[in-house]
């Protein structure tokens, strides 16, 4: 940290780039880019969701401990086994206003309740936003309150599909008491916004020299005595010029380029796989740069009616998931669109076992911890009970490479040992009557 | 603020004594050229000059050099001035040189004065030694903020102003638009529902849609909401914070009609007041949409309020609604360096690094913006198999409508074509092709551009007018060569005359004409004027520009009504503080007739009277400074600024006026004062916050005054009446007004457009009986015909 400190304080003083730019000096957000070399371990937090509940069979294990099975949903995961925590028992116990949709998106992570308000699903009272802060906006707040664990962002908020709409059942992420906070599924707004400064840099650099041309060949059609004017005009952006490539060249570069990001791909039902792979993409790449330590990456919402027409699925996602246990085709549906959200994951976990934790040999994933969650436990009978709760990663002392059954433990608990296991030493999270047992032991 | 010709200085200033010592006194050369003249060697009239010259040169040069342009040791204010010359003449006899003020009289004060007017202090002799020329100028900070919001609207919907305001409300017996839940569909003064009176009461309407009731509901529990859609026509420029009070749910767009301003659909706490902040500019037609829900929970109450810039919070006015929206503009809101004003109006005549980086900072905001909305502004889709190609046409069009040019090949391809050459996400490719067209001197210089004619004549039409580029009407007569046919030029100004845009460009100039910043933080003597407050300073302002408006905008549009008419656009509040006369049932503003005698158009309007006045007491100078310099035209030095207005303990029987006269009373104060004072004293019956008086302190309010010409004439006025009639009928008044209308519309000075143009468009002004509007045009045509 302190040499970012130092090149900040440098720039400062050369009035390198401050100073010339006035206007634009909000652009200092590029000094956040060099990896932090004293934080060789740093720890990262992935959570992931998808929506309407999980099949039963297929994904729940018969057998506890190291050789659980994983052949059906879970194949695309066997290889990650050693690092993979799976735990039964979860149980998301928020009650109160809205329905189980609204409660198991909006309380998830946040582990309070709903405020009363207008918003109605299905025949239960009317809600409004929840009355907490979730777990990944909290463990942010301590992140980015010391120095060495510091990053541009923190937290970045992906979605693949989300409607564009805001109401409880589409917010996961809370900043605090009816604060929603809005994923992005457009890769390119998220591109823009990890790395949309350092881009219009680059766009106005490219143009500068041809508007100093300009800029010339305009002297030749004046009168003379308005020669002084363009002159110093001309000088401004020679100046900004100068400036621009001295600081380009001057400034820690980012660790690994920018990804390049595929071109038009439109936000559509169909493109759903190629926006999740470039979001993916996004996300290790932001973590490969450092631009933040935590990222949540949201499928659709609950009760998200996704038609995964390439796994030759073509009805809505949730309204599959109402069908009874009994009707094998649904099911069998059922189990392929999880394993396919399985897939997701699993290509998440390689990206960042390839990918090198910034300035070190190590692999990412070592140091991160990705959790797989839903808002529900079983789609037809809208039970907030025995979520499902698949980690991948190092595991920050958890003993992974194994399923283990709990006896109904609140949420909060586990995002109270999540805490703990990033070096958050919290007392309680979310509703304090559910986390008076403390953290989950894993 | 306190006045004098500081020319003549103040003794026992540290370098007086080095100036004690001249080389001649005046009556030496007087001798010689005496003798001179007496031996036949020089005409009189050389003799004068010279002599003039002579005395000039030895005695005055050393502190006001030798054109002059005046001296930084001693006195650095250049000579130069509007009192005639035999004023002038005068002026010397009494007070030049300022030791010995006796040194120099009868002719030779004369000689001197006649040298001096004719060399350099007159206005002719000012253009002579300065002619004034066109000077290149690059768009000044609002030219540039309204240019971009043009040229992005010229790719969308135009809003449609008619004379019609309101917006439109669609109201249902639902939660969501079901078509046969409508209760009603209407046209709104303004959002305020279920707060006060209802002008729409829901409740009756349900029992006449007969909607059958589910077994043990009541009749709303199926939701009630309400969408209002239209546009909002701002009438200032700046940053609005748009507020809804209500704890139903709600989205309000403005703007931009995909992503809400302010986004309440869930309702979630008790919170009733949700505010944003949106920079408008005035005179352009935003898209405003708000849709409300009340379930389940009725009673649904809702209201839109706005705080523009300058202004209290309030309910945004009917005036502020259009019936249609406009296309999404780009707003360009970050913050520029003011520009220069040192001459009275804004120029674009400096750049500044200040300046360089909130163009480029400006021009990174809007290429961003274009980026993200590309597909809709090219009209094409991002999977359309030729979107490339029109995204391409998109920039071209882009670059030539705000060059008002179009492309040659050449430079097609160092604006557009270079930038889709390389590998490039299309959205890069925009965001460069909008920098680099932004950033052109060609944009940002309208004078560099070589057009064709048509093309010309729409680029200088927008600028005078409107501050702007041209709309897509313009652009498109200029590309059918149809703008240079003068049947068409006339009415296409004719139609931009009257056009929002020009409306509130007309409004610029009248702030700055009538410095109307002078009273918009007015705070006065609480005691002394109960009542008066922050809102009532807004709704005079209002009032003064309603007055205006009302002027302009009528049928004959008579420049001398702004002085004459004999009423007075007031609302409650105000009627009620001034005494005026209330009108039944009217809510908002509405004409009231005054007694002539009593009040004269903008002169005696309370916020002017306000704004040029005291905590307490009026400001005889303040309003004679400005009756002579912004409605007269003269010219007056600076004041001093170590002198403070003698306070009313000073003499606790005197008078206003009395003190005034006494302070000013001394030879060296009255070159100025004898102009200001006769001026402000007409308008002693108007306290500081222009209420009418007829006395003060017990004593009887004298306004009879004498006001002396710069061609010597003396006017007796006897009141505002008198006044007004004087300003309303005077020609320098008149050529005063058109003069800096004139600057302040073509952001130069009328002189640098040749000798007697000023004659010329006085000459049709008085022909066409002093319509504004046809000035206007007027004005308008001479920027735009020069050559």
């Amino acid at each position: 940290m302190k040499n970012r400190i130092i090149r900040r304080d440098f720039l400062k003083t050369t009035g390198a780039v401050a100073l010339a730019f006035p206007g634009l000096s909000n652009w200092a957000g590029l000094n956040w880019l060099a990896p932090d070399r004293s934080d060789q371990a740093p720890k990262r937090l992935v959570i992931m969701f998808s929506p309407n509940g999980m099949v039963r069979d297929g994904f729940w294990p018969k057998t506890e401990g190291p050789d659980f099975e994983m052949d059906s949903v879970l194949k695309p995961l066997e290889s990650f086994r050693d690092k993979t925590l799976l735990v039964h028992g979860v149980c998301n116990q928020i009650r109160g206003d809205g329905d189980n949709h609204m409660r198991g998106m909006s309380c998830l992570l946040t582990g309070n309740e709903l405020f009363k308000g207008n918003i109605q699903g299905g025949s239960d009272r009317p809600a409004g936003w929840a009355k907490g802060i979730s777990i990944d906006q909290e463990i942010k707040q301590h992140l980015q309150s010391v120095d060495a664990s510091r990053t541009r962002f923190g937290t970045l908020e992906y979605g693949v599909r989300v409607p564009d709409k805001a109401d409880p059942w589409t917010r996961m992420c809370y900043a605090g008491p009816n604060q929603p906070v809005a994923p992005i599924s457009n890769p390119y707004r998220m591109f823009e916004k990890m790395y949309g400064k350092m881009k219009d840099r680059e766009n106005l650099l490219s143009v500068l020299g041809d508007v100093q041309k300009e800029i010339e060949r305009s002297k030749t059609a004046v009168d003379v005595r308005d020669l002084k004017l363009l002159d110093s005009h001309g000088r401004f952006v020679e100046q900004m010029d100068d400036d621009l490539k001295t600081s380009a060249s001057d400034r820690m570069d980012y660790h690994v380029a920018p990804l390049r990001l595929p071109a038009n791909v439109v936000d559509t039902n169909d493109n759903m796989p190629e926006l999740a792979k470039i979001q993916i993409d996004l996300l290790v790449n932001g973590f490969a740069n450092d631009l933040n330590r935590i990222a949540t990456l949201q499928f659709t919402q609950s009760v998200g009616g996704a038609r995964m027409r390439w796994l030759d699925v073509d009805q809505g996602h949730h309204s599959l998931s109402h069908d009874p246990d009994n009707k094998e085709d649904s099911q069998d549906k059922l189990r392929r669109i999880n394993t396919w959200y399985c897939e997701q994951m699993a290509y998440l976990c390689k990206r960042l076992e390839a990918t090198k934790e910034p300035g070190t040999d190590r692999s990412m994933l070592d140091n991160t911890l990705v959790v797989w969650t839903n808002e529900l436990g079983h789609g037809n009978s809208h039970t907030l009970d025995n979520l499902p709760m698949l980690m991948v990663g190092g595991g920050f002392g958890f003993e992974m490479g194994r399923f283990t059954k709990v006896e109904r433990v609140s949420t909060t608990r586990l995002w109270l040992a999540i805490a703990h296991a990033m070096g958050h030493r919290l007392d309680s999270f979310g509703l304090a009557d559910l986390c008076k047992e403390g953290p989950i032991k894993l | 603020m306190f006045w004098s010709l500081r020319c003549f200085g103040q003794l026992g200033k540290p370098d007086h004594a080095m100036r004690l010592s001249p080389p001649f006194c005046c009556s030496d050369i007087i001798l010689s050229i005496v003798l001179l003249c007496a031996i036949g060697l020089c005409s009189d009239a050389f003799a004068i000059q010279d002599i003039g010259k002579n005395i000039y040169t030895a005695q005055c040069a050393s502190c006001h050099g030798q054109a002059g342009e005046g001296h930084p040791d001693h006195f650095a204010d250049p000579l130069y001035g509007d009192l005639s010359l035999d004023q002038l003449r005068q002026l010397i006899v009494d007070t030049m040189p300022e030791e010995d003020p006796e040194q120099c009289v009868g002719d030779e004060a004369a000689a001197v004065a006649k040298y001096v007017f004719e060399s350099f202090y007159s206005r002719d002799a000012q253009k002579k030694l300065n002619a004034a020329r066109i000077e290149l100028s690059r768009l000044t900070v609002p030219q540039y903020r309204r240019s971009v919001a043009e040229l992005i609207g010229s790719f969308g919907r135009d809003g449609m102003v008619r004379e019609e305001r309101g917006i439109e409300g669609d109201y249902f017996a639902a939660r969501r638009k079901t078509a046969n839940r409508r209760l009603a569909k209407q046209i709104d003064e303004t959002i305020d529902f279920g707060t006060g009176v209802p002008h729409f009461d829901p409740t009756g309407k349900y029992e006449a849609l007969n909607i059958k009731k589910k077994k043990g509901e009541n009749k709303m529990n199926d939701g009630f909401s309400v969408y209002w859609d239209g546009g909002l026509i701002p009438s200032e420029s700046g940053n609005h914070q748009v507020v809804v009070q209500s704890k139903n749910g709600f989205r309000l767009w403005v703007n931009d009609a995909e992503s809400a301003l302010i986004d309440r659909q869930v309702r979630s706490d008790e919170v009733l007041d949700h505010s944003a902040t949106i920079y408008l500019l005035a005179g352009r037609v935003y898209t405003l949409k708000l849709e409300m829900f009340a379930y389940p929970d009725p009673p649904a109450k809702i209201r839109l309020l706005w705080k523009p810039p300058g202004k209290p919070l309030g309910l945004i006015p009917p005036t502020a609604f259009v019936r249609h929206g406009a296309s999404e503009v780009a707003v360009v809101s970050n913050d520029f360096p003011a520009d220069d004003a040192s001459f009275g109006y804004e120029r674009g005549v400096d750049v500044s690094r200040q300046w360089d980086s909130a163009a480029t900072a400006a021009a990174i905001d809007v290429a961003n913006w274009v980026a993200k909305r590309v597909w809709r502004l090219a009209r094409t889709r991002a999977t359309d198999t030729d979107a490339t190609e029109r995204v391409r046409q998109f920039c071209r069009q882009f670059t030539e409508r705000a060059f008002v040019t179009s492309l040659s090949n050449e430079d097609l391809h160092f604006y557009v074509g270079q930038h889709f050459e390389k590998e490039l996400p299309i959205e890069d490719q925009v965001k460069r092709v909008v920098i680099m067209t932004l950033k052109s001197p060609r944009f940002l210089y309208p004078a560099l551009e070589k057009r064709n004619k048509d093309d010309e004549l729409a680029r200088r039409m927008a600028l005078a007018l409107w501050d702007s580029l041209p709309d897509r009407r313009l652009y498109d007569l200029a590309d059918r060569k149809k703008l240079s046919k003068p049947a068409v030029l006339a009415s296409e100004l004719k139609r931009m005359v009257r056009d929002p845009r020009s409306k509130q460009k007309l409004h610029s100039f009248f702030s700055y004409w009538l410095k109307t910043d002078k009273a918009s933080n007015a705070t006065k003597d609480k005691q002394a004027f109960p009542g008066f407050d922050e809102a009532l300073v807004a709704d005079l302002k209002e009032s003064l520009f309603l007055y205006l408006d009302g002027v302009v905008w009528s049928e004959t549009s008579d420049f001398r009504d702004l002085f004459l008419a004999d009423y007075l656009v007031v609302n409650r509040r105000i009627a009620d503080f001034y005494e005026l006369g209330q009108e039944e049932g009217e809510e908002g503003f509405y004409k009231i007739r005054i007694d002539s005698e009593q009040r004269a158009g903008i002169l005696t309007h309370p916020y002017l009277m306000t704004g040029f006045a005291y905590h307490k007491d009026s400001s005889p100078i303040h309003r004679g400074v400005f009756v002579a310099k912004s409605l007269l035209g003269r010219r007056l030095r600076q004041p001093p600024d170590d002198v403070k207005p003698l306070s009313e303990e000073f003499n606790p029987k005197m008078t206003t006026r009395e003190r005034v006269a006494h302070q000013t009373r001394e030879t060296a104060c009255m070159n100025c004062h004898s102009v200001i004072n006769p001026l402000g004293f007409s308008l002693e019956n108007y306290d500081a916050v222009g209420r009418f008086r007829t006395e003060e302190k017990k004593k009887p309010i004298d306004v009879s005054s004498v006001y002396n010409t710069p061609d010597g004439e003396k006017v007796e006025l006897n009141g505002a009446r008198d006044l007004a009639e004087f300003l309303a009928n005077n020609k320098t008044a008149q050529r005063s007004f058109i003069q800096q209308l004139f600057n302040h519309y073509a952001k130069q000075s009328l002189d640098a457009y040749g000798d007697g143009q000023l004659d010329k468009i006085h000459q049709r002004f008085v022909e066409n009986e002093f319509n504004i509007q046809k000035l206007l045009v007027d004005i308008s045509l001479m920027f735009i015909e020069h050559e």
